[in-house]
Formats: C-alpha cells, structure tokens, sequence
C-alpha cells in the first residue's frame, strides 16, 4: 500500500512539474489565463521584442540595397529622396530628450501605430515585387519574411502594452488611411512608390528599434537608462 | 541618399578646406553656402557654412540660418526657426539635443539677414548625417601564436567614442565597428566587420611583421565615422630560427661523417675486412708450415695422413675403382659433376653451396658430407651423384680403415695408391695390383706411380673446382715441384698461393730437396718402370681422358701456370702445364 501512494505522489508530481514547465514556455499572448504560470516575464518579451525589431530593421535595410541594385540594372532609374505620405511622419515629433522624458506608455503607442502603419504597404510592396521581370529571389524572400516578421512584432507589442499599461492601456489609434495607393499604369511610378515604401520602411524600422530598446533599458535598468 | 552623399563631400570638403585660409578669388562659388549638417550621436547636430572670405566679419554677421521642420503636409504654417545657437566665429550652428528631433525631416536655409535672400538651402533628416566619431582606447593582445612562431592570432580592443558612448549604452543608438590593418608598407588594407562587438579578432598575422590597425563605427545602416588613429602591431619572434638551424646544422654534419666514413672505409682495408670478411681458404688442420721448412716429413706425412681425405680407405682398390665411375650423361659445366650418377640419396645441389666451410678450413670438407649428407648408399658402385668429395667419401666410409700414422702405416700405403694399368672406354682406370705398391715408410718412392694417382686424384678433385679440398693443390705442387724442381716458376705459384702456406712449405720443399722431398711426404710409391705407365693427358668434356704416348723424357713442364682459382686447383686443361712424367 505504501508504495503505490509513493508511486502516486511521485506521479503526481512529476505530471504536475512537467505541466509547470510546459506552462512557462507558453507564449499566451491573447488569453487571460489565470495564474502567472502562463506569461512571460517582461524582460525576456522585452528581449523579444528588440530582436524582433533590430532583424526586422537590417533585413529592410538589406531589401533597400537589393532595390537599388535593381534599378541599376534597369538603366540607372533616379530616384530622389521619395516624398509622400510614406515618409511622413506618423507620430507626434520629439526630440530625444523629449522622447527620454516621455512615459513608457507613450513610446508603447508610438510603436504599434508605426508597426499597423506599415503592414498593409508592406504586403502591397510583396504583390508589387513579384510582377517585375528580374526581380531577385533574394528580395522576394525578404520582403515576405519582413511582412511575417512585422505581425508577430505587433502581437508582442500588444503583450507588452497589456503587461506594462495593464489592460486599460490600449488605445487603438487608427491611422488615416494612406491615399498613396494608387494603382498607376506607369511603370516608373510603380517603381518610385516601391521604392519610397522599402525607404520609409527602413526609418521607421530604425525608429521602433530605438524606441523598445528605450523602453527595454527602462524598464530591466531603471538607474542607468532615466534621464530624468 | 543622393543628399546624404552630398552632405558628406561637402563635410568634408569643409574639414579639408579649413586650414586653407580663403584668399583664393578663384572659388568656386562666391557666395557663402552651407558645407555641411553632422551629428556625431543621433542627439545633437550642427551645421556649417562658408562665404568667400571669412575676414569680412560684417558679412558674416548678416548670415542667418533658419530651420524648420516639416510637420505632416501643413505647408502653410511653415514656421522657421533660427539657429538655436551660433558659434563664436559665426560659420556654424550648434543644434542641442532638445532641438534635434530626429526621424524628421530638416530644412536648412542661409540667409542674409539685410538683404533677406537665401543663400542656400538643404534638407536632411538626422539619422542620415549621423557621423559616429572613431572609438578611442586601441589596444592589442596576443591571442596564441602558431607552433612554428611565425602565425600568430591577435586581438583588437576598444572603446566606442566617448561622445556616443552613452546613446550607446542606453541602446539609443547602435554602433557597429569596421576593424582595418594592413602590413606596413602595403597599401592595401584588410577588413573586418564585426559588428557590435568593440573587440576584433585578427587571424594569421606574421611574426616580426608590423602591422597598422585602424577602427571606425557608424550606425547600422547609415554612414561611417572617420577612421581613429592606427595603432601599430608587431610581435617579435625568436625561437623559431634557432631549432631550424641547428636542425640544417646537424643534418649537414651527419652527412659529411657518413661520406667521410665511406671514403675511410674504401681506403682502409681493415674497415673493409670488417664489413666485407674474406672467404677463408682451406687450411690444414694442424700442419705447420715450420714443419715443412724443417724437413720433417714425417709429422706432415702423419697429419696427412690422418685427414680424411687422404685416408687409405679412400684408396683402397675396391671403391678406388668404384670411385672412378664417371657419368657420361652430363658430361658439361662443372667438372665436379664427372661423378654424377643416379643415386636416391640426397642430391646435393651445388658443390660449392654444399661444402661451405665456415670452419675456416680446419676441419675437413669431407666431415660435414659424411655427417649430413647420404651414410646409405655409398658403396653403391656404380651410382655417385654427388659431385666432388661424395665419392671420396663413400669410398672412404665404404670402407674404413684406420689412418694410420706415417711411420707405421701399412694400411696406408697399402691402398692409397695404385697404379692405373689401363683406362677403360668408359673413363674407368683399371689398376694393376698393389703389391707392388707398398708405402715404405717416409721414404722416397717412386714419384711416378705418386703423380699418376696424384693426377687422379687432382683430376677428381679439379672435377671439383670450388671444392675446398686442399690436396689438389699440394698434389699439383707435389708433382709439379717434384718433376721439375729448378723450373718452377715461384712467381706463379706464388701468385696463386699466397693464403696456402701448405703449398708454399711444399715449393720449398721440392726446391730444397730435389729427389725426396714430396715424395717423401706422401707415402711412397713404388715407381714401376716407365713404359708400363702412360701419362694422363687431359678430360675432354665427355670425361675421358686423353693420355700421352709413353715418352719418358717428356719434358716437363715446369712452369705452372696461373692457376684459375684462387685455391690453385688445376683444370684439365692445365694439366699440360703439370710437369708430366
């Protein structure tokens, strides 16, 4: 008798461990599990988060570069710095003492705007790319893995907003909707409003870099990183 | 990026340009422009401007810079701000931190302030004139050095520069490193991109080489700082010549020992005898040339006689005359195989090969052959296939008789010799009867009877022309020295005879005593009559002999040739030059 409820005890436990473990390596981004055997801690989704973002940041850098060597083969195409409503700016200017005085909350709303601002170009830029002729496979790949890359950012983001503003803290801003979609027959213009997309992209990626890892150094390393 | 890249020759045309002072009339532009916006740190950015000449302080008084930033689309409300801050020499405007926005886009312009025109004007975004400064601290370490001393790995350390050292540590801004060295002297330089890390390995330096080592930065995806100042690597290396040296030094001293040994041993007969010991020639046991000096026969004849060579038994009328079978059938090559019959006994292969005397010659030949080779069949009459002492030895153990000492044998004189009355067709000697052959005690018989059988014997033993046997030659020597005593020719013989002091001692012998000196060492024979002998003259190649007229007075011939072998064995072709009889 004694040993069959030691067996069961230690089966127990074992069972129960192992659900524990299992647990901790969950990601549940969008459930209110109950129990915080089911969350992250902030600093490793923090980590994720910047990782997320410095790839996301060379590998747009990289389609940029891969662009321009395209247009090299196509004759040598001009392209001036683009000016449009890709480049503009979608969140409110600061300079970096402003931004280093700013709340947390803030630089977290300036990043999911960028993040939802740039997946519906991004998925335009994916269509575009594949109707060229001598388009490299290298930058096809990119620009999907950039698009993937940039959804499962903005799911981290959201986490991140629930577990440091709380719940209440989400305040979908909805951005206005771009007018630069216009579908041009002209070759040349399809050409500049691709490139104008991997050009903002890229600022703006560098830009949601900075801003978590602001954020990161915030909150892991309180003392070094206020500059209040 | 085209702006980007304008700004950046502008800056540093700027830099070059500062230290020509601006009296050149022939500019290129002779109103004053912008040279360049930088930031060193993503925090803060100034920008510069030039005029014609930087003496006129009136004109540059009237510079203004106005900035704005363009906010959204709202063109109409287009506010522009002056510098924040001139410099003390008015040609450049500091923007702090509170006053760079970044990811923004700026426009730049210069005005004049009295005549409100616009000199120039540009339009830029932070981020893209960010120009990190070089990281400051260089220093090197040596990481390992190959075995040989002459790769070594080195690594490069620094520090990020102290301007953007704390946008970096907050994560503001992030710097990557590109490491460069090349050798001193070359011109080309070598890159390494290492990214983040303010640490560079560099992999496959050469000892006692100097190398430069230079680092810039620059933030991920825009433009690179100006390189930091070189440092200057180079690691000694001792160790490495002196084990291949001594290595060259050793190997060349090894081999002139072994070329002198070579040359040594080539000339010094003693090293040769070491390596290259002589074949030994035969020996007598237990013959001492003093004996043979002295005259005393007796004692030679007696150890003679104890030789199984010359053991009466060996003479004895049966198996001498069974021991003179010859084989027809193989007739050719060596004459050692005149013997060869059919036996089942074991065939010895080669004489020589067989009858190696590795005793130096002291023992007989005839003792190995009777120990290993056949001690059955050997009165096979008709049947010797071993070549050279076989027969001998078959005769001799077919019947053994005791050798007897020279004094006193009977038995000895009894059957050693014979005289041959008549060769058969088939090479056989028939031998008249022995009574009339009796050995006489160390006395000089007949030398005839003597040479006959001597000549049998030298041609059995010439049959064997490597046979070790001693007694061809002291049979050759006897008859030739006993027949001809002042012609022998010493030269000759002592050519041949120089390891064979027995021959020498018999030379002398018959030089000294003319009648009875050989003779008197072997046992004596009764020299019967001449016409009743015939002298052997020669074997053919089918072993049957060649006998001479009966011609007493035959000359002899006294010299002996040259022998071929070095043992002095006589072929039958040299049986002319035995001084016949």
């Amino acid at each position: 008798m004694k040993k069959t409820t030691v067996l069961q005890v230690c089966v127990a436990f074992v069972l129960c461990s192992l659900q524990a473990v299992i647990a901790s390596a969950v990601d549940c981004p969008d459930q209110e599990t109950g129990g915080t055997s089911c969350t992250i801690s902030l600093e490793k989704l923090l980590e994720r988060a910047v990782q997320h973002a410095e790839l996301i940041y060379r590998v747009s850098e990289e389609s940029k570069l891969l662009f321009e060597e395209m247009l090299v083969s196509f004759g040598g195409v001009n392209l001036h710095v683009p000016s449009g409503t890709m480049c503009a700016p979608k969140t409110v200017s600061m300079s970096k003492s402003e931004i280093q005085q700013i709340s947390d909350k803030w630089i977290l709303h300036s990043v999911l705007i960028l993040i939802q601002f740039w997946i519906n170009p991004l998925a335009d830029l994916q269509t575009s790319l594949e109707s060229y002729e001598n388009v490299s496979s290298a930058l096809l790949d990119r620009s999907r893995w950039m698009s993937s890359k940039l959804m499962s950012l903005e799911q981290g983001v959201v986490v991140l907003v629930r577990q440091i503003l709380g719940d209440g803290g989400l305040l979908l801003e909805v951005p206005e909707e771009t007018s630069d979609r216009i579908v041009s027959s002209n070759w040349l213009e399809t050409l500049r409003r691709d490139y104008s997309v991997l050009y903002c992209f890229r600022k703006d990626a560098h830009k949601i870099e900075t801003f978590l890892k602001l954020l990161k150094c915030r909150q892991i390393d309180k003392e070094n990183c206020s500059f209040f | 990026m085209e702006t980007t890249l304008f700004i950046c020759i502008l800056f540093t045309g700027a830099v070059a340009t500062q230290s020509v002072p601006p009296t050149k009339q022939g500019q290129t532009s002779t109103l004053p422009h912008l040279t360049g916006c930088f930031s060193r740190e993503l925090m803060t950015f100034r920008c510069q401007w030039e005029t014609r000449s930087l003496h006129n302080t009136t004109e540059l008084e009237d510079l203004r810079l106005f900035y704005i930033l363009e906010k959204d689309s709202k063109k109409s409300e287009r506010k522009w701000s002056e510098c924040p801050s001139y410099s003390s020499m008015r040609n450049e405007c500091y923007f702090n931190s509170s006053n760079t926005v970044i990811w923004y886009p700026y426009v730049i312009q210069l005005r004049s302030q009295a005549l409100g025109i616009v000199y120039d004007e540009m339009s830029f975004n932070v981020e893209d004139i960010v120009f990190p400064d070089p990281p400051i601290g260089l220093n090197w370490t040596l990481l390992s050095m190959g075995s040989t001393g002459l790769i070594c790995d080195v690594v490069v350390s620094w520090d990020p520069p102290p301007s953007a050292a704390e946008n970096v540590k907050i994560g503001w801004m992030l710097l990557v490193y590109e490491t460069q060295y090349k050798e001193k002297g070359s011109d080309q330089w070598n890159s390494l991109d290492n990214g983040k890390d303010t640490q560079a390995y560099v992999y496959g330096l050469r000892s006692n080489t100097e190398y430069e080592v230079r680092v810039r930065s620059k933030m991920r995806g825009y433009n690179f700082g100006v390189f930091s100042d070189s440092i200057f690597i180079l690691i000694p290396n001792k160790e490495t010549r002196i084990p291949i040296t001594a290595m060259l030094v050793f190997a060349t001293v090894g081999i002139a020992i072994i070329l002198m040994l070579i040359v040594v041993s080539r000339q010094q007969n003693r090293l040769m005898v070491i390596f290259l010991p002589p074949v030994p020639g035969p020996k007598i046991k237990g013959i001492d040339p003093v004996l043979l000096q002295k005259g005393q026969l007796c004692e030679f004849t007696s150890i003679l006689g104890t030789h199984p060579g010359l053991r009466p038994e060996l003479y004895s009328n049966d198996p001498w005359v069974e021991f003179i079978e010859v084989d027809i059938d193989e007739p050719h090559e060596s004459q050692e195989e005149l013997l060869i019959a059919d036996s089942p006994v074991s065939q010895s292969p080669q004489m020589s090969s067989s009858f190696r005397d590795d005793d130096s010659g002291r023992a007989s030949c005839c003792d190995p052959d009777l120990s290993d080779h056949d001690q059955t069949d050997l009165h096979h009459p008709a049947t010797s296939s071993h070549d050279g002492f076989h027969p001998l030895s078959r005769a001799h153990s077919g019947s053994p008789q005791p050798a007897s000492v020279c004094p006193q044998d009977t038995t000895w004189s009894n059957s050693l010799y014979s005289q041959v009355s008549d060769v058969t067709q088939r090479g056989e000697f028939v031998l008249s009867p022995e009574e009339q052959e009796r050995m006489k005690t160390c006395h000089n018989e007949t030398q005839k009877d003597k040479d006959k059988n001597k000549r049998k014997e030298i041609e059995q033993l010439v049959v064997i022309p490597d046979e070790r046997g001693y007694t061809s030659e002291l049979v050759a020597s006897a008859i030739s020295g006993h027949n001809s005593k002042p012609n022998l020719p010493k030269t000759d013989q002592s050519q041949s005879q120089e390891q064979h002091s027995a021959f020498k001692g018999i030379q002398n012998l018959s030089a000294e005593t003319n009648t009875s000196s050989l003779s008197t060492a072997f046992p004596t024979l009764e020299k019967p009559t001449s016409p009743e002998y015939t002298m052997v003259d020669g074997v053919d190649w089918k072993n049957s002999l060649f006998l001479k007229p009966n011609t007493p007075t035959t000359q002899q011939k006294a010299a002996m040739k040259t022998l071929p072998t070095p043992e002095g064995y006589l072929t039958p072709d040299l049986l002319d030059n035995i001084t016949p009889n």
